[in-house]
C-alpha cells in the first residue's frame, strides 16, 4: 500500500500555474488565514530565473510544496538556496512527502553546483527543528537581529 | 576637527543604482581577494534586479566605498512587509569610519517612511562587532535560527 501511494506522488518544478494551489494549502494549513500571500507568490517568481521550488502532485492535484530560491548573501557572496516553506496538505502528511520535497531541491541543488541550503525557522518549533536535523541540515551560527517600527 | 570628522563628512549615501553593481562586486573582491563567479547579469536580471529601492551606496569622493543591500518580504500573521538586509559591505580601506551605520540608517529611515513593520538581518552570534552595531541601531534577537546544509 504505502510503495502504491509512494509512486503517485509526482514531485515536479512549481510554476506560475500552480499559485492558486499553493496559496489553498497554506490557507487550508493555517486554518483560514494564509501565511503566504498572492504578493509573496509573485515576488516567488515561480519558475523563474531564481526560483528552486518544487510541488508534489497526487493524481493531478498539488498537495504540498516547498518554496525555495537563490540568493547571494554576505559579503563575502555566497551563493545558496534559502528555503521559505515546506508546507503539505493535512490530508497528504506523514507520508514523506516534505522530505520528498526538500531532497528534490537537494538534488536540483547538486545538479547546478549550489553547495548551500539554508533554512531559517522558529528556534522554538522543536518539530521542524527536527526534520531539517533528520536531512542532514545543522545548526549554523546564524541568528536574527530584527528592529521593529511602531505602526 | 579631528581626522576622523573631515572623512566622514565626505560621505555622501544615495540610493543603490543597476551601475553600481561592478563597484559593489569590486569591494567584494577587495575583501575576499577573489574573483567570483556571479555576474554583473546574474546579479541585475536576478535578486537584485527591481528591488534597489532598500539598497543603498556610500559614496566617498565620488568613489562607492561600501553598501547595504535589502529586499522587501513578507512574512508572520498577519502578514507584514519587512525589510530584510542582504547583505552589507564596506571596503576595508574605509572601515571605522561610521560607514555601516549610516548605510544601515539611511535603510532603517527609509523603511519606516515606507511603512515596512520591520528591518531583519541574519547575524553570525559570534560576531560581537556586528551585533554590537546592530544593537546600537536598536535591533535586538529574534527568534529565527538557520539551519544549513553543505552538499
Amino acid at each position: 500500500m504505502n510503495t502504491i501511494e509512494k509512486e503517485t506522488v509526482n514531485i515536479r518544478r512549481m510554476g506560475r500555474r500552480d499559485i492558486d494551489a499553493v496559496l489553498a494549502i497554506d490557507k487550508k494549513i493555517s486554518g483560514g488565514q494564509g501565511l503566504i500571500t498572492y504578493k509573496d507568490m509573485v515576488a516567488a517568481d515561480p519558475g523563474g530565473a531564481l526560483d528552486l521550488s518544487f510541488v508534489a502532485e497526487v493524481e493531478g492535484m498539488v498537495v504540498g510544496f516547498i518554496l525555495a530560491r537563490l540568493t547571494y548573501v554576505s559579503v563575502p557572496f555566497i551563493e545558496l538556496a534559502t528555503i521559505q516553506a515546506v508546507v503539505v496538505h493535512p490530508n497528504y502528511q506523514r507520508r514523506g512527502i516534505a522530505t520528498r520535497l526538500v531532497n528534490a531541491l537537494l538534488g536540483l541543488c547538486h545538479a547546478e553546483g549550489v553547495n548551500a541550503i539554508r533554512a531559517v525557522i522558529d528556534e522554538h518549533n522543536a518539530d521542524v527543528r527536527r526534520f531539517f536535523q533528520r536531512l542532514g541540515f545543522r545548526r549554523s551560527e546564524l541568528v536574527n537581529y530584527v528592529r521593529t517600527f511602531e505602526s | 576637527m579631528t581626522p576622523i570628522e573631515r572623512r566622514e563628512t565626505k560621505v555622501r549615501i544615495r540610493p543603490m543604482e543597476p551601475e553600481d553593481i561592478d563597484s559593489v562586486l569590486a569591494i567584494d573582491r577587495k575583501i575576499t581577494g577573489v574573483r567570483r563567479a556571479v555576474t554583473y547579469t546574474d546579479l541585475i536580471t536576478g535578486d537584485l534586479g527591481g528591488v534597489l529601492d532598500l539598497s543603498f551606496v556610500a559614496e566617498v569622493n565620488g568613489q562607492v566605498a561600501g553598501f547595504i543591500l535589502a529586499r522587501r518580504v513578507y512574512v508572520g500573521e498577519p502578514v507584514t512587509e519587512v525589510g530584510l538586509i542582504q547583505i552589507l559591505g564596506v571596503d576595508p580601506d574605509y572601515w571605522r569610519q561610521g560607514i555601516a551605520t549610516r548605510l544601515a540608517k539611511a535603510l532603517l529611515e527609509t523603511c519606516r517612511a515606507k511603512k515596512l513593520g520591520a528591518v531583519r538581518i541574519m547575524v553570525n552570534e559570534r560576531n560581537s562587532q556586528l551585533r554590537g552595531l546592530f544593537e546600537h541601531l536598536g535591533f535586538t534577537r529574534g527568534k529565527l535560527i538557520d539551519y544549513t546544509k553543505t552538499l
